[in-house]
């Protein structure tokens, strides 16, 4: 581990690295995925039942914790810290200290350099000190922040709505911009009411998510996620949840946001909607990307008999 | 005619030495308030310790680092307080820990409120955990902290869960609370006894106060079966 702290791995939006997640031991769900997420793309994750695609949404702001690897969101990691990330940690140890002591080292950068050349920190049952520990405490702290300021860009629509029942409609939308004081009351009620007309739910504003129809909580959910004005929106299975009559209303409001660039990771079961709003597919089997491309040749020429026998059981 | 008579005769008296002579009603009058203060201010105390308890319990599930030392003794208390009879609790709370006090009924307010604040805990922490995990998952991917999601999000979905539970633990506290008299506080039975052991007519003071717990039970009854049913039609989603 040398990275410095705060490096972008490139260009993305999000960017994974080398994930990893069990919930049990022993069994991994996500085996090792590598993926960035450009600004404008439209991503469609699709696979079978089970073979991880919630697990890796929910990773992506971290919803979920990754057991190993890294989620960054532009230049911040949003995956728990490692104290060789961060030579401020690094030097406030007692290994720090007793080499420092040595005098066998010139510099701070070279005892922090084989610190982490010989993985010191980790060293069974070691104490590393108070100083230490506050250094971690605080970088810890930092984590967490920048966690809830990426969330904050990053919009996500779950199967079941999640709309708050204790608020109605207006309420739903308002409250998170609200709360974290990004508007004002009346921007962010300007604000909602105006996505509220986008998808022509207006007069609904003062009804409680009780009295909506699914298709409509959806689309409130969706406008919901809408009002933090986010970077990128998550989308896990968002119709399959619906009446068949329903889905198409919600494709629609998804479709024009595709049309505006809106960046979307959707997990999807709708075969018509990936093949013809997403411009990248990506295929999760047994927890790792096995194809990942244009739909048009995910779709049209796909390479691992896998895919090929999944397409055949859902087209 | 003369059974009728002597039946008669019985009730009358019964009833002119329980509650008129010597204005004996005003006991029952200031023992009923009794009652309710202390069952009242019990449940005030109960829920607010019940709400301390959960949400510290709650956060330590969640994330087995924190609030250690407070899950401990949130732990210790709940264990001890399930597992000791409520008269003896009473007895230590008014002989030992508060012997200085002079307030008999803030001392009963105290017991049985700390003795509640196990149980209505417990209701709390059903009531939080009932809350659909996706309003938790809703609140923070929308980048509100954990404790906004708590507040905002979660607890006032639990309150509403759990209000019809906090009126029923009121019911019971309303009918626990007649050990109280250990403690000379004039409450329902206090008075009964008071008037018994100056007619020594047993009959009829205490028929009156299982009369009397009994309507305010139904009384409140009533209103916590009302509260749910407004409540389920609110919560359809
Ligand atoms: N919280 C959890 N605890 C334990 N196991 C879990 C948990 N969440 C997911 N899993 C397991 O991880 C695996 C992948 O689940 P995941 O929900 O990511 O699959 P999926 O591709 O979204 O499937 P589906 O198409 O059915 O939604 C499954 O075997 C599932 O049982
Ligand atoms: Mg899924």
């Amino acid at each position: 581990m040398t990275e410095t702290e705060n490096a972008m791995p490139c260009d993305a939006i999000i960017s994974v690295r080398g994930l990893y997640k069990s919930f049990v031991k022993g069994k991994m769900v996500l085996n090792g995925i590598n993926c960035d997420i450009k600004k404008g793309e439209q991503i469609a994750v699709i696979g079978p039942s089970g073979g991880g695609k919630s697990t890796f949404l929910r990773c992506l702001n971290t919803l979920e914790s990754p057991t190993y690897g890294e989620i960054w969101f532009e230049n911040k990691l949003l995956t728990a810290p490692d104290p060789y990330l961060h030579s401020e940690v690094i030097t406030a140890s007692k290994t720090f200290g007793d080499i420092m002591a040595s005098g066998r080292f010139r510099s701070n950068d070279d005892i922090i350099a084989e610190i982490r050349a010989k993985d010191l920190l980790k060293e069974s049952g070691r104490k590393e000190g108070k100083a230490y520990t506050e250094a971690l405490k605080k970088v810890e702290a930092e984590n967490r922040q920048s966690i809830d300021l990426a969330r904050q860009r990053i919009g996500m629509v779950f199967q079941h709505f999640n709309l708050f029942p204790h608020f109605n409609v207006l309420k739903n939308i308002m409250f998170a911009p609200t709360e974290l004081k990004i508007q004002t009351p009346e921007e962010a009620k300007e604000n909602a009411m105006a996505l509220l007309r986008r998808i022509g739910l207006e007069e609904k504003a003062d009804a409680f998510p009780s009295q909506l129809s699914g298709g409509q909580k959806q689309r409130i959910a969706i406008v919901r996620a809408l009002a933090m004005n986010p970077d990128v929106m998550l989308f896990d299975e968002p119709t399959s949840a619906l009446d068949p009559e329903m889905v198409g209303e919600v494709l629609e409001v998804m479709k024009n946001l595709a049309e505006q660039g809106m960046t979307m990771v959707v997990v999807t079961h709708e075969m018509g909607f990936a093949r013809e709003v997403a411009n990248r597919a990506i295929f999760l089997d047994e927890g790792v990307i096995a194809e990942d491309g244009a739909p048009a040749d995910v779709f049209g020429n796909p390479k691992s008999e896998r895919l090929r026998s999944f397409l055949a059981k859902v087209l | 005619m003369n059974i009728i008579n002597g039946i008669s005769r019985f009730f009358v008296n019964g009833f002119k030495t329980t509650f008129i002579d010597e204005n004996r009603y005003e006991l029952f009058l200031k023992g009923i308030g009794n009652t309710i203060l202390t069952a009242l201010f019990a449940t005030l105390v109960g829920i607010a310790i019940g709400a301390l308890i959960a949400v510290i319990k709650t956060i330590h599930k969640q994330n087995g680092r924190k609030l250690r030392i407070l899950n401990a003794i949130a732990e210790a208390y709940t264990t001890i307080i399930r597992g000791t009879p409520v008269v003896v609790q009473l007895l230590i709370m008014y002989n030992i820990i508060f012997r200085w006090s002079t307030h008999p009924v803030l001392v009963g307010i105290a017991a049985f409120g700390i003795n509640s604040g196990a149980y209505v805990s417990e209701i709390i922490r059903a009531g939080i955990n009932a809350v659909d995990i996706g309003q938790t998952e809703a609140g923070r991917s929308l980048g509100l902290s954990g404790s906004t999601t708590m507040s905002k999000i979660v607890i006032p979905q639990a309150v509403k869960n759990v209000l019809p539970a906090i009126g029923n633990e009121f019911i019971s506290l309303l009918k626990e609370t007649s050990i109280i008299g250990y403690l000379g506080v004039l409450d329902i039975t206090k008075a009964a006894e008071r008037i018994i052991s100056r007619t020594a007519n047993v009959y009829f003071p205490y028929i009156s106060i299982a009369l009397m717990y009994l309507a305010m039970v139904l009384v409140m009854n009533y209103f916590v079966k009302k509260l749910e049913r407004r409540l389920a039609k609110s919560d359809r989603n």
